[in-house]
């Protein structure tokens, strides 16, 4: 039965995570995507060039966005990243952000916390790497949360059962 | 986000200026009732390994005072093989690809460059980090639930049985 239990939460853990890349730079974008593709097996990887396709995209409902803070380069009246990142927050609280940076600036960084992003990395040498290991930190606690919740589902059902098998032992007994 | 138990920090730098600072900020920061200590060598973090700290803030760099030390992988990977819980967060002054992917490979919880964003997004990756052990200890205690209902039912059908039987 543990084992069937198993299966059941192993089941729901195989479906893929949904990641949302947003950024101007079309070279970047390209790259991470082909970078994070070859490292996670079980995503599934949406591109945007600018917020407003995001946000419109919000539907799908991705678990993770990683969003750059610059995307107004050559479109003026276009969404920062900071703008895109708030209106994420205000339809959906569970979909965790992540703010890209090109410059490492401080105000950047606080006020993207500050609206709920999960975490700050900025562009440099390593921030494949760094990109990396926040989706999976992130990926490992989503799965975590979907199984813990079909084990409590599990958990619920069996205790109603064991709790309805011992009413009716009890009747059983105090009738006989 | 509810509290958790007896959060303990352990922090290793050999510069004391930014230690001290780190903790000054950490404990003002974060609302919860935690424990920091703070230790100059990978040594000292080792020896203390036994107080099971849930993360460790680890410089990469620590052989200022002792040329000999022990650098930051190193004792990342002697954590993860005395107690596999604690969460590892490296801190590295000079940004190395090298140093990320090892940090990563050797099951390091984050990567954070010494800046002046740090503190920042120390106080934010310790928040994930908690939030990932609260995640793993609620998956831990609902599938011992799970075993023990799973016990129960068994000893049900071995008591109905053996009544059966005589």
């Amino acid at each position: 039965m543990s084992d069937l239990i198993k299966t059941k939460a192993m089941e729901t853990t195989n479906k893929s995570l949904s990641v949302f890349l947003v950024d101007d730079d079309r070279m970047f974008l390209l790259s991470l995507k082909n970078e994070l593709k070859r490292r996670f097996k079980n995503i599934t990887l949406s591109t945007f060039i600018n917020g407003e396709d995001c946000l419109s995209h919000l539907g799908e409902k991705p678990d993770i966005v990683i969003l750059d803070y610059y995307l107004t380069a050559g479109i003026p009246g276009a969404l920062n990243g900071m703008e895109v990142l708030k209106k994420i927050k205000s339809i959906s609280n569970s979909i965790q952000v992540v703010m890209l940076s090109a410059q490492d600036k401080l105000e950047v960084a606080a006020s993207a916390i500050k609206y709920g992003a999960i975490e700050y990395v900025a562009k440099s040498e390593t921030a494949f790497i760094r990109l990396q290991n926040v989706l999976k930190n992130s990926m490992d606690v989503i799965e975590y949360s979907r199984e813990t919740k079909q084990y409590e589902a599990w958990n619920y059902l069996m205790a109603l059962f064991l709790l309805i098998y011992t009413a009716v032992t009890a009747l059983y007994y105090l009738n006989h | 986000m509810e509290t958790i138990k007896d959060l303990s920090i352990f922090l290793v730098d050999d510069d004391t200026l930014f230690l001290k600072s780190l903790e000054y900020q950490l404990q003002h920061r974060l609302k919860y009732n935690i424990k920091i200590k703070s230790f100059q060598t990978g040594e000292e973090c080792l020896h203390n390994l036994h107080q099971k700290p849930n993360i460790v803030v680890l410089d990469y760099l620590l052989n200022s005072h002792d040329p000999d030390a022990m650098n930051g992988l190193q004792v990342l990977q002697k954590i993860k093989r005395e107690a596999p819980e604690t969460e590892v967060i490296m801190l590295s002054g000079h940004e190395k690809v090298d140093v990320a992917f090892e940090t990563m490979k050797s099951g390091g919880f984050s990567y954070v460059i010494k800046n002046n964003t740090t503190p920042i997004e120390i106080h934010e990756i310790i928040k994930n980090a908690i939030h990932s052990i609260k995640t793993t200890r609620r998956h831990t205690a609902a599938i011992l639930i799970a075993k023990l209902f799973i016990a129960c039912f068994a000893l049900i059908l071995l008591i109905l049985f053996i009544k059966r039987v005589f």
